[in-house]
């Protein structure tokens, strides 16, 4: 393909009714006074980033958080009206918002509809009284099947639900139910994450990878195989190691960025990406906003990638998904062949049947995904050898 | 200059930490010798690693101006000794330099092993000793206490002992005052023979070797030819001088005088300490007594992680040695971690001292093999081998009978921690002990050890088991007996040659287990099960395995992570060029380290 995907919107709306214990991303507790002025620095901040693209129309928006859906509908509306008017939005785009099955009503479901929000990805994590309440949620599994109908009725027929398994005290039984009920209110889309302990959340201080009270390997690996089975039966096809999807659900916004496209930024700690730049924002809120106010882009780093960087992204992001790393698109970028410059790696991640090469792409094998992390540092190792 | 009546050499002897270095800064900056904005902490300890460790491990001088209460100008020779059981010789050759020392007590912890051990080098040398008792500004002080654990523990004085403050600078002229007045002249004769005894020298880029010397008798000048009469070598006076706050240049140094000499002397290792100089057209009769030819006890093996470093260690260890004369290198070859050199150091703390030197000062990244003594092998045939490096071990039928280097160590604590000290020296193989009690509450406990058994971890379990309160001195007494085996440990089925080892046959299992247990913490996981084995020849002794992973990729991988991912596996890289393959297993660095550690954290 000629043209990166893309390219999206990405903003992220930091703050949560409260911390969850095991969550490792730029959250904060939710304070009136600064949501009212982060929701007024977003607004410069969008118009700021207005010519960025240079005429080119956006694909995709994605809310995410933090919890996007506790803020008012319309605050969240407002915006998006803001990012449609700066960059035209193109027909048929995708528009998510990230929500907390306990921060949803009816209304406020009707009001984001008709905003133009058209994909809702809830927060449900589990079904079982007690692991919610481990995973500091406070809402309930009735709270997540009565959010989900009344999305349903509000209009969305583009559901996701995130689950999370490999909780402490998780039995694979416990883990099947789980999903079961999950799958039981018929999503179009599932994200499916292993717990990661992030070392410096209350969760890593607590426990230890495969070590009592969290499963162990053994269960973690029948979980993820007996998960992989029901999905599939469910008719959500595996596209990327964690996301599930009916055919044509998949999430337009995500596949784009793993497979190197352009995406704007707004809000503190958010991430864009745009031709090889990647940049992220200050992740606290005052410093994010003081910054706009002084009329600096607030940025927390800037990096300009080299080619070698941006073809290490694609092998890392692309093993990760069954469409598998786009050779073209590897090619493009280092205007040589990455079946002679990528060879050894290659070679050696066919030989371990954890990838195989197709005419167009390097295709993940079910083993490949699970062993991602290590697939793709043999790409690392053999790009090096060559230069 | 002043006469011999006015001038007195001294040194000053303490317990690690009671505060002989911190004393000498008040000594050095009472008597005005550095401007205050020159002053650094601990001037004397010039070496940075010594600053920060405040562990002085080279002698060092200083002439000191003082107008006594007398009215009187003296000067004052204040000699810096190594404070360290392993370079007790150099110790020794300082003190035999002065005619007295100030011996420190710390006010809240009184005696303690290596003031014993102190005390004694002292009175070997026959010196005057002039208690000192500081930090009377900690709240635990108990001077009163430590006046009686003097005069009972010590034999010495110890109501006529200065009571100060070195850190607060209280009562420091009190101690100038007892140098002058309690301390003898130094004697010797300008008219007879040059006899002048070498007690350190230092390494100048300029000028070559700064030789240590406090002459004896006659005079000595700059132009005059010297020869060494136990290196043999002859040179030619450049310059002499005394120290101020730096060198000094004088016409010439007269008996009883300290100062240095330079005579165009390329390396330190060209001379030796101990050594005496004379003059060559008119020789002394005999040298000065109690040269010893020191030799290096504890031997590891330096390799650079990166196998490219080679040369620039092989630079850097002789740069080192141009100031270390005790440091022993020569090329060594290991399947796992290439070429290197294997060392010979006087001690497991001088063994410290030059892997971090080599560390910080020429940013190398070293594996060090675990450190061995010098075994003395009988073999069937009749010949003798001696052998400090397990690659270099025999056949183990061709050997009749082994040797290892015994210690007898003084260990002092509170009473309280008899039992697990005793147990301790008893599990390393110790035997003949003796116990006294130099006072009401304290043991002085003395055991024969083997010396392996002391720099394996010793200090570590000897410090966590007297929860810091024991304190540790050791002499070397000779060869005896052993059963001698030599430890392999594999990765799968591959020998890793560095971390073979020669132990007594009762350690190898401990050992091999400890080893296997750290490799297996500190290998990271293949895709594969790597077996880790510690063995006696082909008999398996331990075992252990680093299981395959089955699994390995981060649950989320989005917009916000593609940054953090990346570098992650960028840095992994750069760790990659840090391990070493050993079959087709990388083993990190920290995996070799990990096997020299002490388990005592367990």
């Amino acid at each position: 393909m000629g043209r990166r995907p893309g390219p999206g919107l990405y903003i992220h709306l930091p703050f949560c009714p409260s911390l969850c214990p095991y969550c490792d991303f730029a959250t904060q507790k939710y304070r009136p006074g600064q949501a009212r002025e982060l929701i007024a620095g977003l607004a410069v901040h969008l118009r700021r980033l207005a010519g960025a693209l240079r005429g080119r129309r956006l694909e995709t928006i994605y809310f995410g958080g933090g919890t996007p859906s506790m803020w008012p509908a319309a605050a969240l509306a407002g915006l998006l009206e803001l990012a449609v008017d700066l960059w035209g939005l193109a027909p048929g785009g995708e528009v998510s918002l990230e929500a907390n099955p306990g921060t949803l009503s009816r209304g406020k479901l009707k009001a984001l509809r008709a905003a133009g929000f058209n994909r809702l990805s809830l927060g449900a994590q589990s079904f079982d009284p007690g692991r919610l309440a481990a995973l500091g949620r406070r809402h309930s599994a009735d709270d997540t099947r009565r959010a989900v109908d009344q999305a349903r009725a509000a209009g969305f027929d583009n559901l996701n639900l995130d689950i999370i398994y490999g909780l402490p005290g998780q039995d694979p039984a416990a883990a099947a139910r789980d999903l079961a009920r999950a799958l039981a209110l018929e999503p179009e889309h599932l994200s499916l994450y292993e717990l990661t302990l992030g070392p410096e959340t209350p969760f890593g201080r607590r426990y230890s990878q495969g070590r009592e009270p969290l499963p162990s390997e053994d269960q973690v690996l029948a979980m993820e195989d007996a998960a992989l089975a029901a999905l599939a039966a469910a008719g959500l096809e595996r596209y990327e190691v964690s996301n599930f999807a009916r055919p044509g659900f998949q999430c337009r916004h995500n596949q784009s960025t793993w497979r190197g496209g352009d995406y704007l930024a707004a809000g503190p700690g958010a991430h864009g990406h745009l031709d090889g730049r990647r940049w992220a924002y200050l992740p606290q809120v005052g410093p994010y906003l003081a910054s706009l106010t002084q009329g600096r882009e607030p940025y927390q780093f800037v990096e300009d990638l080299t080619p070698q960087q941006r073809c290490l992204e694609l092998f890392m992001l692309g093993l990760r998904t069954t469409a598998g790393v786009e050779l073209a698109a590897v090619e493009e970028i280092l205007g040589r062949d990455p079946r002679q410059v990528y060879a050894p790696g290659i070679r050696r991640l066919q030989e371990l049947g954890w990838a195989r090469l197709t005419a167009t792409h390097l295709v993940p094998t079910t083993l490949g995904l699970r062993m991602a992390d290590a697939a793709s540092a043999q790409c690392l190792g053999s790009h090096i050898g060559r230069t | 200059m002043a006469d011999r009546e006015h001038t007195r050499n001294f040194s000053i002897i303490a317990h690690i930490d009671h505060g002989k270095s911190t004393l000498a800064d008040r000594l050095i900056q009472t008597c005005g010798v550095v401007g205050e904005r020159d002053f650094k902490d601990q001037y004397l300890d010039n070496l940075y690693l010594e600053r920060e460790r405040g562990i002085t491990i080279k002698s060092q001088a200083i002439t000191l101006p003082y107008r006594a209460a007398d009215g009187q100008e003296y000067e004052l020779n204040l000699i810096d000794t190594p404070g360290h059981v392993d370079f007790s010789y150099e110790v020794s050759r300082a003190l035999d330099s002065c005619e007295g020392v100030l011996l420190v007590v710390d006010a809240s912890q009184g005696v303690e092993a290596q003031t014993l051990a102190n005390l004694y080098l002292a009175l070997e040398n026959d010196l005057e000793i002039v208690p000192v008792i500081n930090k009377i500004d900690l709240v635990s002080a108990d001077v009163e206490a430590t006046r009686a654990q003097i005069t009972d523990d010590l034999g010495l004085d110890g109501d006529a002992a200065p009571a100060i403050s070195a850190k607060d600078g209280t009562n420091i002229e009190a101690v100038l005052e007892a140098v002058v007045n309690q301390l003898p002249p130094p004697g010797g004769d300008d008219q007879a023979p040059l006899k002048a005894l070498i007690f350190d020298a230092q390494y100048d880029p300029y000028r070559g070797t700064v030789i240590f010397v406090r002459i004896r008798d006659g005079v000595l000048r700059a132009g005059q030819s010297i020869r060494f009469m136990h290196g043999g070598a002859q040179y030619k006076v450049e310059e002499v001088g005394v120290f101020g706050a730096g060198r000094q240049p004088t016409p010439a140094l007269v008996a009883g005088q300290v100062g240095y000499v330079l005579a165009g002397v390329k390396r330190v290792s060209d001379t030796r300490v101990g050594d005496t100089i004379t003059h060559a057209d008119k020789p002394a009769a005999e040298p000065l007594p109690g040269f010893r030819d020191v030799k290096p006890v504890v031997f590891s093996s330096i390799y650079p992680v990166a196998t490219d470093d080679y040369q620039e260690l092989a630079e850097a260890l002789d740069k080192l040695s141009l100031n270390d004369a005790s440091l022993t290198y020569q090329k060594d070859t290991s399947q796992a971690l290439g070429f290197g050199f294997r060392c010979g150091f006087l001690g497991l703390l001088h063994l410290e001292v030059v892997q971090e030197r080599l560390e910080r000062e020429f940013g190398l990244s070293l594996i060090l093999t675990v450190p061995s003594v010098r075994y003395k092998l009988h073999l069937v045939d009749g010949q003798t081998l001696e052998v400090e490096n397990p690659a270099y071990y025999p056949d183990p039928a061709s050997i009749e009978r082994a040797e290892e280097p015994f210690i007898r160590a003084s260990i002092m604590m509170p009473e309280r921690y008899i039992g697990a000290v005793m147990q301790l020296c008893l599990d390393r193989r110790g035997t003949n002990s003796r116990m006294t009690y130099p006072s009401p509450g304290r043991v002085e406990l003395s055991f024969e050890l083997p010396l392996a058994e002391v720099i394996y971890d010793f200090y570590d379990k000897l410090k966590t088991v007297t929860q810091g309160y024991g304190s540790f001195d050791y002499e070397v007494i000779g060869y005896r007996d052993t059963d001698l085996v030599k430890l392999d440990i594999l990765v799968n089925g591959e020998k890793v040659d560095a971390l073979s080892s020669l132990v007594h046959r009762d350690s190898a299992r401990p050992r091999a287990l400890h080893a296997v247990k750290k490799l297996k913490d500190s290998i990271p996981r293949q895709q594969f099960k790597i077996a880790i084995q510690g063995a006696i020849g082909s008999t398996i002794i331990a075992r252990s395995n680093v299981s395959a992973f089955r699994k390995d990729v981060t649950a989320k991988c989005y917009g916000g992570d593609v940054s953090r991912k990346r570098k992650l596996l960028e840095k992994q890289k750069a760790g990659k060029k840090r391990m070493k393959l050993v079959g087709n297993v990388p083993i990190p660095q920290k995996a070799f380290l990990s096997v020299l550690q002490s388990d005592t954290d367990d």
